[in-house]
């Protein structure tokens, strides 16, 4: 799993939870070194915040859906932001999923397994 | 001040679930995991809170917001949700780009995190003590 986040906080919460699912986990602080590490380490999943200094999660999102190689890549999408149309940006974006902040672990780990089955 | 209000601010800051969490994991925990999460949301929180600061001083509305916004994701995350509603006052006064509240609002902020300090702490000695 790829946690793209700049906060180390979050980053710690939520590397924890899901190394104890057992899934190995990578973390990019910005869209910019998230796009380049999910070209090269190819994540199952890929946990992303949207609002980030540099290349936000939506728009790391459009780009990765546009290219070949990263199209298929399952991703869900943290964010503060609790309004509808910031869900319906990330999904119009591509991604699979949409969770608010306040993160809450558990049932983030849960979202992430459910997306890793669904890998094609 | 009402009843309500007081209630409030006797109340804990923290809501604990996530250091709930944490300790129900105990065993498969780093060492020092709280005690450096802990560290963590004492820097980050400062660094943002200065940042706010510094956003009101530059009457910089769209940095009001940023900053606002980061920080509201990770006081809620460790269950400081009082902050997190006042990073939210602070998110709309940047939306806005009115910020003639946002320095009353952000001393509520700072005097939130003097509250919530404590509590960290008495999470980390929980962790230290060995406490499930």
């Amino acid at each position: 799993v790829l946690v793209v986040e700049d906060s180390p906080v979050i980053v710690s919460v939520v590397k924890y939870f899901l190394e104890l699912e057992g899934f190995d986990v990578l973390v990019a602080p910005d869209g910019n070194v998230g796009l380049e590490m999910a070209r090269r380490e190819r994540p199952d999943v890929i946990v992303s915040d949207v609002n980030m200094p540099g290349l936000g999660g939506v728009d790391m999102v459009r780009q990765l859906r546009a290219e070949p190689r990263t199209a298929d890549m399952r991703i869900l999408m943290l964010t503060s932001e609790t309004s509808v149309e910031s869900e319906e940006a990330s999904l119009a974006a591509g991604a699979d999923d949409h969770m608010a902040k306040p993160v809450e672990p558990r049932r983030l780990a849960a979202r992430v397994k459910a997306l890793r089955a669904r890998r094609p | 001040m009402s009843t309500d209000s007081l209630a409030n601010q006797n109340s804990n800051p923290l809501d604990l679930s996530l250091f709930d969490d944490l300790r129900a994991e105990r065993d498969s925990l780093p060492k020092d995991f709280v005690s450096s999460l802990i560290d963590q949301v004492l820097v980050e929180v400062t660094a943002r809170i200065n940042d706010l600061k510094d956003a009101d001083r530059r009457q910089d509305a769209a940095a009001c917001l940023r900053h606002a916004h980061r920080l509201k994701g990770s006081a809620g995350t460790v269950g400081a949700h009082r902050m997190a509603t006042m990073c939210e006052a602070l998110e709309l006064c940047g939306e806005s780009g009115d910020l003639s509240r946002a320095g009353i609002i952000i001393a509520q902020l700072e005097m939130e995190f003097s509250r919530v300090v404590p509590a960290l702490d008495r999470e980390r000695q929980r962790d230290l003590s060995g406490e499930r």
